[in-house]
């Protein structure tokens, strides 16, 4: 498997790892074919996301999409993070190879779900 | 010949026993059958083995993994699953393979930056959960 630059960068020196107690969002969200199971929690302040942090149990790709939605999420409203799809994860890491797209997919999950329960509270 | 394959028997103890003495929760694949000198099948729980692999590339050691995301398949080796391997260690698997280059210093390389990796990556993973 070839990564990007930007992957490897990732995965060596991942952002915001770790969990945010008592979270204003958060999700745990898995892929059952490959295993990679991604958490995701948010603090949220005026439909603000101010911190987001992240744990992967996951490949290289899967680790570096937790840590690059982290840096795409902070700083930005509830409603611009909904908007947020694997398209721009993908581009955020430089291109991932067709076999390693799902780990953008369980990123766009993990906000989905976060930000449905949210919602929801 | 004889020789050879004892010599690397000894290393591939050396490596077994080590990765079991240092590290909690790994599983040698096999380890009570007859095999082969040279090829270790170890998996560690709650991590994945092309993470680890990668980890260890970026420390010189070369080695490969027959798990999940490695390959173009997404499943895990369909004969670790035939083997019973447990769950939480099906996407943890590294295969070593020694070879006649490999040295007693190479061995002890592995054992001292292995645990340090393999705490990382457990590190990095959601406790399970709630």
């Amino acid at each position: 498997v070839q990564y990007s630059d930007i992957v490897q960068e990732h995965f060596e020196h991942p952002r915001n790892v770790g969990v945010i107690a008592s979270a204003d969002a958060e999700a745990v969200v898995s892929n059952p074919a490959c295993g990679d199971v991604m958490q995701l929690s948010l603090r949220i302040a005026n439909d603000r996301i101010t911190d987001a942090k992240f744990k992967t149990m996951g490949c290289p790709a899967a680790i570096a999409a937790g840590s690059v939605l982290t840096e795409l999420l902070i700083g930005h409203s509830v409603e611009e993070a909904l908007k947020l799809t694997r398209v721009e994860v993908n581009t955020a890491l430089g291109g991932l190879s067709p076999q390693k797209v799902h780990t953008s997919v369980l990123a766009e999950d993990a906000v989905r779900a976060a930000l449905k329960k949210y919602r929801q509270r | 010949m004889r020789q050879e394959w004892e010599r690397q028997q000894q290393l591939q103890q050396r490596l077994e026993h080590g990765i079991q003495e240092h590290i909690p929760e790994v599983r040698l694949q096999g380890a009570a059958a007859p095999r082969l000198p040279n090829t270790t099948n170890v998996a560690f729980a709650g991590v994945e083995g092309e993470a680890l692999m990668m980890s260890l590339d970026l420390h010189g050691v070369a080695l490969s993994t027959g798990s999940a995301c490695s390959s173009g398949s997404l499943e895990p080796s369909h004969v670790l699953c035939a083997m019973g391997v447990p769950a939480a260690y099906l996407h943890g698997a590294l295969r070593c393979s020694l070879g006649r280059v490999t040295t007693l210093a190479d061995i002890d390389y592995v054992l001292e930056i292995l645990p340090g990796i393999v705490q990382q990556a457990r590190a990095l993973a959601p406790s399970l959960m709630s």
